[in-house]
């Protein structure tokens, strides 16, 4: 049982690292706290839903495209609803993204109603045997996809010049106008990045969880618990800290009892900011010299 | 003709006026220099100068442009590179990333690799700490990291806010050589903020100083040094 809990756990971080680092990254460069990450979540759920259902498209094969199609609907909020505000005052973003969320969980569910949907693929239920543990095939691919994309991120931080005018924007906004960077831009593209990977985890969600209007509320707690404890902003932090929740909340799971996975895991969180109010590693983005 | 031209220049911060018309030229290939005690305004001018800061009334043109309606962003791709007061390095990011940045507006790659070489040239230090976070150095190496930077950008005019508060003199001194050569070899127009006016007026052939938000002074270097009210009163040396 031990072994199980621990793979099951372990498996599960690396979705909730990518369900992470989007609003991580969007709190550490713009400062924003995105309320509306779930929903994005959610969306992108929904999307690798339709793709199967109505395409057939197994959600893995989709996810690039459904990552595109919420990299569009970040880019846009921030370019049309968030920048403006930002101009007045930062804190009200929060309204913004609180309001944003109300309004797509609620526009899904008009659409799609609130019924339980879920994705079958016909690997499904397959799982491979290690001895006594069992390891779900889609577990394992989501668990590893996860840790490609947050490689992927991290290299494109820091390699491409994209990645540089971000972190540039995030350390010193001025200075980076200096360098001849448009902030709004950059906000714009990290915004877009940001959702894009709440679409990547949505749609990995998709293969996990049954899907509803609803989905992004049971992960929107674990993205800001996983935030704090990985350090804001951080990538690395957050796919560290997305496995320490999962281990964390495995573990409660199934020795407490499902009823005490989330209380044990928030009941661990607020400890460790008491004692590291600085995040687990330490570490707040790049800033931190 | 003048590289830069600042013209009846006015700025207020709030209620609060803080330049009062200001004129001031800057003629090509030049080392100019602007002193002037605390809160004269020489930062909010360099600001102004950058875009950073709205001018409320006057004009500041470039190469014989107007740049009112150019945002900082594209002052820099038009020729303008600022190292500003307080350097503002990214800190958390090497002193490689940093002076990249610099050259993030150009796409001349080459040329780009070119100039990191000979800002290598210029300050060997900065090559062996090219992979150090930046913000740990010293405040010398990170004065020279932020003139690198600005470097980088290959302007036409390279404005210096502070470049040698809190710095031992050899490190100054090691700064405005280099200045000193970049300007003479690749032909930069410079203007420097500098609160020490001996230094100041040793680098630059011209200068301009600054009194409470307006221009009180203005003429070649050698007539400023002999100029019996400087004397007295920024280098506490008798008239
Ligand atoms: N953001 C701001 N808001 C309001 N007032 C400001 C602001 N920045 C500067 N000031 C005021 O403007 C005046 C000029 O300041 P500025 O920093 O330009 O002077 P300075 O000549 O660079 O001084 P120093 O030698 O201390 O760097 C000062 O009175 C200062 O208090
Ligand atoms: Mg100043």
């Amino acid at each position: 049982m031990f072994a199980q809990t621990f793979v099951n756990g372990l498996l599960l971080g690396g979705v909730y690292g990518v369900a992470t680092i989007g609003f991580s990254m969007v709190w550490g460069v713009m400062g924003i706290i995105n309320l509306a990450h779930g929903a994005y979540i959610m969306m992108g759920a929904y999307f690798s839903y339709m793709l199967a259902s109505r395409l057939g498209i197994d959600p893995f094969v989709s996810m690039p495209l459904v990552m595109a199609a919420l990299f569009c609907v970040g880019f846009t909020v921030q370019h049309l609803l968030l920048n403006p505000v930002m101009r007045t005052s930062v804190l009200l973003t929060l309204a913004m993204t609180f309001g944003l969320e109300l309004f797509l969980v609620d526009l899904f569910v008009a659409l799609f109603t609130s019924d339980i949907r879920s994705v079958n693929t016909s690997y499904s239920s397959q799982a491979l045997a290690v001895g006594p543990v069992l390891i779900s095939y889609v577990r394992l691919a989501a668990a590893l996809l996860s840790l490609t994309l947050a490689a992927f991120l991290y290299l494109v931080l820091t390699r491409t010049r994209l990645g540089q005018a971000i972190l540039a924007t995030a350390l010193d906004r001025e200075a980076a106008r200096l360098m001849g960077i448009f902030p709004e831009r950059i906000y714009n593209y990290t915004a877009g990045i940001g959702a894009a990977l709440a679409g990547a985890a949505g749609s990995l969600a998709s293969t996990l969880f049954p899907i509803s209007p609803g989905l992004g509320n049971s992960f929107i707690g674990a993205v800001f618990v996983i935030t704090v404890l990985g350090g804001i902003g951080s990538v690395t932090g957050a796919v560290a800290a997305g496995f320490v929740y999962a281990l964390i909340q495995s573990f409660a799971a199934s020795y407490l009892g499902v009823n005490y996975q989330e209380i044990v895991a928030f009941g661990l969180f607020l400890a460790i900011l008491i004692v590291r109010p600085q995040g687990l590693f330490g570490k707040r983005f790049f800033g931190e010299v | 003709m003048s590289l830069l031209r600042v013209e009846k220049l006015d700025l207020r911060y709030g209620d609060s006026q803080v330049l009062w018309a200001i004129d001031l030229a800057v003629e090509e290939g030049r080392i100019s220099a602007l002193v002037g005690a605390n809160g004269a305004g020489k930062t909010t001018l360099m600001r102004a100068i950058a875009g950073l800061v709205r001018p409320s009334a006057g004009r500041i043109s470039f190469g014989g442009e107007d740049l009112a309606r150019v945002p900082a962003e594209t002052r820099v791709r038009r020729g303008i590179a600022l190292v500003p007061e307080g350097r503002r390095l990214f800190a958390g990011l090497s002193v490689r990333e940093n002076l990249m940045l610099g050259a993030h507006v150009r796409t001349d790659r080459s040329a780009v690799a070119d100039d990191l070489s000979k800002i290598f040239a210029l300050f060997p230090e900065l090559e062996k700490l090219s992979g150090q976070i930046a913000g740990t150095m010293s405040g010398g190496q990170q004065q020279m990291c932020a003139v690198g930077r600005a470097l980088m950008a290959r302007p036409r005019l390279l404005l210096i806010d502070e470049m040698s508060l809190g710095l031992a003199p050899v490190v100054v001194d090691r700064i405005a050589m280099a200045l000193k050569s970049v300007n003479a070899e690749d032909g930069i127009t410079m203007l420097l903020v500098e609160q020490d006016v001996e230094l100041a007026l040793e680098i630059a052939s011209h200068a301009t100083v600054m009194d409470t938000g307006r221009v009180v002074l203005d003429g070649p270097s050698t007539a400023l040094i002999d100029d019996p009210k400087i004397r007295e009163a920024y280098m506490g040396l008798a008239a």
